[in-house]
């Protein structure tokens, strides 16, 4: 029997053949799929390509009209490229491997209309979900620009005195507690009663035999009293700390209604204290959706802009994408990176403007590539935008550890709808901003910092608005120029927001007649309401402190007593 | 079911080779253990098709090793985890991944490492095994049950006629 049926073999050759020739036909169609779906999934919002052309001889591939929806505003573009071209290798890409020498992309723009909306499922709250910042939203209630009643600033505000006498009282509390248990452990009355019958029976003899003996127990009475005392020496030593601590706990007690209220007496009449209250209100949230939205961004492409560093173990596990299982890589086998592309070079700007950069260097993982990711950006003359000059990197060579870092400058940015304060509280509709953004991202802890100055602003407060900040836009417009600097520290888990402005002064005078009348009256109520409520602790904390001292005295009195006696025993043996 | 059970004695009672009908099974163990898309089954494909396997009896274990392979991919997983980060095989995984012929294998998923392992241990036992079971019974099973008074029973059912349906080429 024949053991080889060769038509099974034409039948392998047409099905194989069948699924190239499939591929080949459908390649355009299937790769313009693919780079919409996993750009969908990159940014969270629809990206869109008009068509993909994939050459084979010499293996090349275009795609033309990209647009990227921006997350935030679905009815814009974050970008849109009109063709982006690089040569590829298709053995490379069915390896997992892409290694591409320049990618040129042309036509660039940035903020275009788009005709419908990009928004996907997932979109909605994007940028606003992210982490950094929440912790400046938490200002957002407009700061009370007159001065309020008493009980409403009490109800509303949390007293710091109460908790420092109470700390104040523990400590009082433990240190009366470990003396009066040393106390305890010491010679006391008895014991000095006791000395004092021995010291009666070694002086009572006449005879030279007991007289003798007398001056052998004075000897040894001397010794135990000498000890005893020692020990309540170092007892008094312990206890003048203990009394001395215990005093600073309650000086800090004792100051601290005097401290709530300054704070509050400041934070509500000080109409600097309050204009910065005011500004952080109306910069705050603004400021921090800007920096949220550079987070939002950085966040979405920095895994395919360098990986996480993943070579530097032996062997790892990764989940796998296509089936259950894991996927372990062997990196030592590796010496060159799953993703290389040396060079993007673009070019656009559109409506009469010029735009040039490069970025070099993306590699994934990166720590298998000599040279950090490097972006430079330059642009003239952009529709919205009159100059732009970014420098920024990202350095994940050592793996495990990614450094970021950012100098951007962008002039003469069209403002539009620029509304500031929760709620839209003070709107600008058209005005013109500078801003410079500089700092770096060091696994995770943030040094950045924003200046920028916005101006030709002619500001408005919005409808139903408080009488005061139709003043506040007022003097806003009649200013028409706000400096803004913000400085964001801390960790990407735990941002801090430190905001500076020209609104402060600005603002300042505005508030301090409506202020100043009511400040005395204010402080008085403010005095004796504190007051009211500390005044039963503190008299409590006094009374401990006064029960430690007695404690002080009581072991200062057992030292003289036996002191004395010691005395009359060493005037006895001469 | 009645139509896969009339198919599979329809495969015994016929006339193949029992080495046609255990090779096929020997090769669908590894098609439908493994993972479909992997290169060592383009393999399995051209095989399958240029030897004499019967391919009625490959589509049929196919599909059976295939419910089989769901069930078993933890311990496949877990024997690929096992093998794959054995320390003394390191340089050879190593030097595997490093070729482009290692990358497109998928060698280094567990799954795909731990059932071809399986499936390959167990194709020569599934071959002589199967060569062994048709051959019983063509020799003395078939003759023993057509004795049997159940024989007669089981006969008049649907299945009997479904198989004689297939059997006479309907």
């Amino acid at each position: 029997m024949k053991r080889i049926r060769w038509w099974g073999l034409a039948v392998f050759v047409v099905l194989v053949g069948g699924t190239v020739t499939l591929w080949l036909v459908f390649a355009d169609t299937l790769v313009r799929r693919a780079i919409e779906a996993t750009g969908t999934r990159m940014v969270g919002a629809r990206v869109e390509l008009a068509a993909a052309e994939v050459g084979f001889s010499p293996a090349r591939l275009e795609l033309r009209g990209l647009a990227v929806t921006d997350a935030d505003a679905p009815m814009r573009n974050a970008l849109e490229a009109e063709r982006i071209a690089f040569d590829i290798d298709w053995l490379g890409l069915l390896l997992d491997r892409v290694q591409v020498d320049e990618v040129a992309v042309e036509g660039l723009r940035f903020g275009t209309e788009r005709a419908s909306s990009g928004a996907v499922l997932r979109t909605r709250g994007a940028v606003r979900d992210s982490r950094l910042l929440a912790a400046a939203r938490e200002r957002l209630e407009l700061p009370p620009l007159e001065v309020p009643p008493v009980a409403t600033v009490l109800e509303r505000e949390g007293l710091e005195s109460p908790a420092v006498i109470a700390q104040s009282q523990r400590t009082i509390r433990e240190r009366r507690a470990a003396l009066e248990t040393r106390l305890a452990e010491l010679p006391g009355s008895e014991e000095l009663a006791d000395y004092r019958r021995r010291l009666d029976a070694a002086t009572g003899g006449d005879s030279t035999k007991e007289r003798l003996r007398g001056l052998k127990q004075l000897g040894e009475l001397a010794e135990e009293l000498d000890d005893d005392l020692e020990r309540l020496r170092r007892a008094r030593t312990e206890a003048r700390a203990a009394v001395a601590t215990a005093r600073q706990a309650a000086d800090a007690a004792r100051r601290a209604p005097a401290a709530d209220i300054d704070r509050l007496y400041r934070k509500y009449t000080d109409p600097g204290a309050v204009a910065g209250e005011l500004a952080h209100y109306l910069l705050g949230p603004k400021v921090a959706g800007w920096v949220n939205r550079g987070w939002y961004w950085y966040g979405r492409l920095a895994p395919y802009l360098g990986g996480a560093g993943d070579a530097d173990s032996a062997a790892q596990s990764v989940p796998a994408m296509r089936r259950p299982g894991r996927v372990v890589v062997f990196p030592q086998a590796v010496a060159e990176p799953r993703v290389l592309v040396r060079r993007v070079r673009i070019s656009g700007g559109g409506e009469g403007g010029t735009l040039d950069g490069r970025v070099t260097d993306i590699a994934v993982p990166a720590s298998l590539w000599a040279e950090p990711l490097r972006a430079r950006l330059d642009g003239r003359g952009l529709a919205g935008l009159q100059g732009l000059a970014l420098d920024a990197g990202v350095d994940r060579r050592r793996p495990g550890h990614a450094r970021a870092r950012i100098d951007l400058d962008a002039a003469g940015a069209e403002i539009t709808g620029l509304a500031l304060g929760a709620d839209a509280a003070v709107r600008a509709d058209r005005g013109r901003a500078d801003f410079r953004v500089a700092g770096t991202v060091d696994d995770g802890a943030l040094d950045l910092s924003l200046q920028a100055t916005l101006d030709g602003l002619d500001f408005a407060a919005g409808e139903g608005a408080e009488p005061v900040l139709r003043e506040v836009a007022a003097a806003l417009s009649e200013a028409g120029r706000i400096e803004l600097g913000a400085r964001i520290g801390g960790t990407v888990e735990a941002p801090e927001l430190q905001l500076t402005s020209s609104l402060r002064p600005l603002l300042e005078p505005l508030l301090r007649n409506r202020l100043q009348q009511a400040a005395g009256g204010f402080r008085d109520g403010l005095g004796s309401a504190v007051r009211e409520r500390t005044a039963g602790e503190l008299d409590e904390l006094e009374t401990s402190l006064e029960e430690l001292r007695a404690f002080e005295q009581e072991l200062e009195q057992r030292l003289q007593g036996f002191e004395r006696t010691l005395e009359r025993v060493k005037r006895q043996r001469g | 079911m009645l139509r896969l059970l009339a198919r599979v004695l329809k495969i015994l009672n016929s006339e193949i080779d029992p080495g046609q009908i255990a090779g096929a099974v020997a090769l669908a163990a590894v098609l439908g253990l493994t993972p479909l898309w992997t290169l060592h089954n383009l393999l399995v494909l051209l095989l399958v098709l240029l030897l004499r396997v019967n391919l009625s009896s490959f589509i049929l274990a196919w599909g059976v090793f295939t419910l089989f392979a769901f069930a078993l991919d933890p311990l496949f997983d877990a024997v690929g985890h096992a093998v794959l980060t054995a320390g003394a095989l390191q340089p050879l995984w190593s030097a595997l991944y490093a070729t482009d012929v290692g990358r497109l294998s998928d060698f280094n998923n567990t799954v795909v490492m731990g059932s071809l392992l399986v499936s390959l241990l167990l194709a020569p036992l599934l071959y002589a095994g199967t060569v062994y079971a048709v051959r019983q019974y063509r020799g003395t099973v078939r003759a023993w049950m057509r004795d049997k008074p159940i024989y007669q029973l089981v006969r008049r059912t649907r299945l009997i006629s479904l198989y004689e349906t297939m059997r006479d080429g309907g």
